[in-house]
């Protein structure tokens, strides 16, 4: 690793958005706050952090934008009506809002029938729905996450998490065994999760020396 | 399960995709209980979901955060803007300031006179809902009920000992759709009403017998529209039996020019 790798642009981007990422999560509690006292400012800054995030993932799964505005509409609703049911020590609030919305969209492709069409559709949709404008969404970020996975990892990844499927889904799909599934589901996450600390490590040690060098300049 | 077990698992990943039963997700939550150093875990992990779920973030076109901060359940004496309530609660906060000890008194007073009434407000509100949820409870219930009576109705007409007979419609009334179960072993058959003309105030349907060239015989009347199974009288070896639309206690002889149809028995 260079220096000039160290102290890139692009590693200061990815600085402030891991650590714009980490405060959101210590926000939580924030909006939480906010929400428990019926306070709309609650519902704005949830929406704000995670509508997007959710969007992109019920789009994928119902592939209408109408009708996947109207789930991400029917999950803040559900933050406003039932926050008194989500437990922080459960899990993460970004978790459990991305629980109703996944369940919402899945509720509407059964009811609506859509399914088959759905998942009879390429895979590649996902990955030109996040790197353009299709099916009428702008893409907030074309992050190296997705691009430094695997990709049998990416691909499964995307299916389960970004398009509801199930592993027996999956597996069926694939045409793989379902213990691969499982198995290639902790290896992509183990490598989404040793990505992110790399990235930490390589934002720390990009502030270290620009903070290095600026001494250096001063002296 | 032993912190390794979980971990080797691969269980609290599936966890944090949501892809685990309720068996696994209340193991997962007593080994979360039970090893506090696995929280640390589980939060990288969803964290890691998060980045990949931000990272394929897609912006809706309609306004959604607008529809969002117009339709949410608003609790009494809240604003629909947040930023409006940002700068109300402001300028209060400025107002209120300058107020003296009385007026902070007075508006306490009314605030808390206020509040009961919102409060005997909702105590109402909640009361009308649940005695509209038990209506609509007791309505659900006479509805399965009258469901399940025609399904277990259906059951028993639906087998062979049943020849069902469409009607033949006269012209006058050529959409009526109607069939005649005939029972082949009782003394009983039904009527499966589809389509019917609508009946003018005090007229009924009224079914008949004809065999051969003898008057017809007048038999059940009804006036049931729609879907269901009507049980009526049989007439063994009739040839034919027809439907006609006769005055409110039915007639002694149809009225040809309200005849609806014919179920033709013969063959």
């Amino acid at each position: 690793m260079t220096i000039g790798t160290i102290i890139s642009l692009e590693g200061l981007r990815r600085f402030f958005k891991d650590t714009i990422a980490y405060i959101c999560l210590i926000e939580d509690s924030k909006i939480i706050s906010h929400l428990r006292e019926s306070d709309p400012k609650g519902l704005r800054a949830a929406y704000d952090k995670y509508g997007k995030a959710l969007y992109g993932v019920i789009l994928r799964i119902v592939k209408n934008p109408g009708l996947a505005e109207e789930i991400l509409q029917d999950t803040f609703m559900k933050l406003w009506t039932k926050v008194d049911r989500y437990d922080p020590e459960k899990s993460v609030l970004f978790t459990w809002l991305m629980s109703i919305a996944r369940n919402n969209a899945l509720d509407a492709v059964r009811l609506k029938k859509y399914e088959h069409n759905q998942k009879t559709d390429s895979l590649d949709i996902t990955v030109h729905d996040s790197e353009g404008n299709a099916n009428g969404g702008a893409s907030i970020d074309v992050s190296a996450l997705a691009n430094k996975l695997d990709e049998k990892y990416r691909v499964l990844l995307d299916m389960m998490y970004l398009q509801g499927y199930s592993q027996s889904e999956i597996a069926k799909e694939l045409d793989i065994p379902l213990g691969t599934v499982k198995t290639r589901l902790r290896s992509a996450m183990s490598q989404l999760r040793d990505t992110l600390r790399s990235e930490k490590s390589l934002f720390i040690g990009s502030i270290i020396v620009l903070l290095l060098l600026l001494i250096i300049a001063s002296l | 399960m032993t912190l390794a077990d979980i971990r080797s698992s691969g269980l609290l990943e599936l966890y944090a995709l949501g892809q685990l039963d309720a068996h696994d997700q209340s193991e997962v939550r007593a080994a979360l209980r039970r090893y506090p150093e696995l929280v640390a875990e589980l939060r990288e992990i969803e964290i890691a979901l998060y980045r990949y779920a931000e990272s394929h973030g897609l912006t809706p076109e309609g306004d959604v955060v607008e529809k969002i901060l117009r339709d949410y359940p608003k609790p009494p004496g809240r604003s629909a803007d947040p930023s409006r309530e940002s700068i109300t609660t402001s300028e209060n906060k400025t107002a209120s300031s300058g107020r003296g000890l009385r007026g902070l008194l007075s508006g306490l007073f009314l605030a808390a006179i206020a509040g009961i009434g919102v409060y005997a407000w909702q105590q109402s509100e909640l009361s009308e809902a649940r005695a509209s949820h038990q209506l609509e409870l007791e309505e659900c219930d006479t509805k399965t009920a009258t469901a399940q009576a025609y399904a277990a109705q259906l059951e028993s007409v639906f087998t062979d000992q049943y020849r069902p007979v469409d009607i033949s419609a006269t012209e006058a009334y050529a959409s009526a759709r109607i069939e005649l179960l005939d029972d082949q072993a009782s003394n009983q058959n039904y009527l499966r009403v589809i389509d019917l003309p609508e009946l003018a105030e005090g007229e009924t349907f009224q079914l008949w017998s004809i065999t051969g060239d003898n008057a017809p015989v007048p038999m059940d009347l009804f006036d049931e529209k729609g879907n269901g199974l009507i049980a009526v009288g049989k007439v063994n070896a009739t040839d034919a039996y027809a439907i006609s639309i006769e005055p409110a206690g039915g007639s002694t002889s149809p009225n040809m020019d309200k005849l609806v149809g014919v179920f033709a028995m013969a063959g």
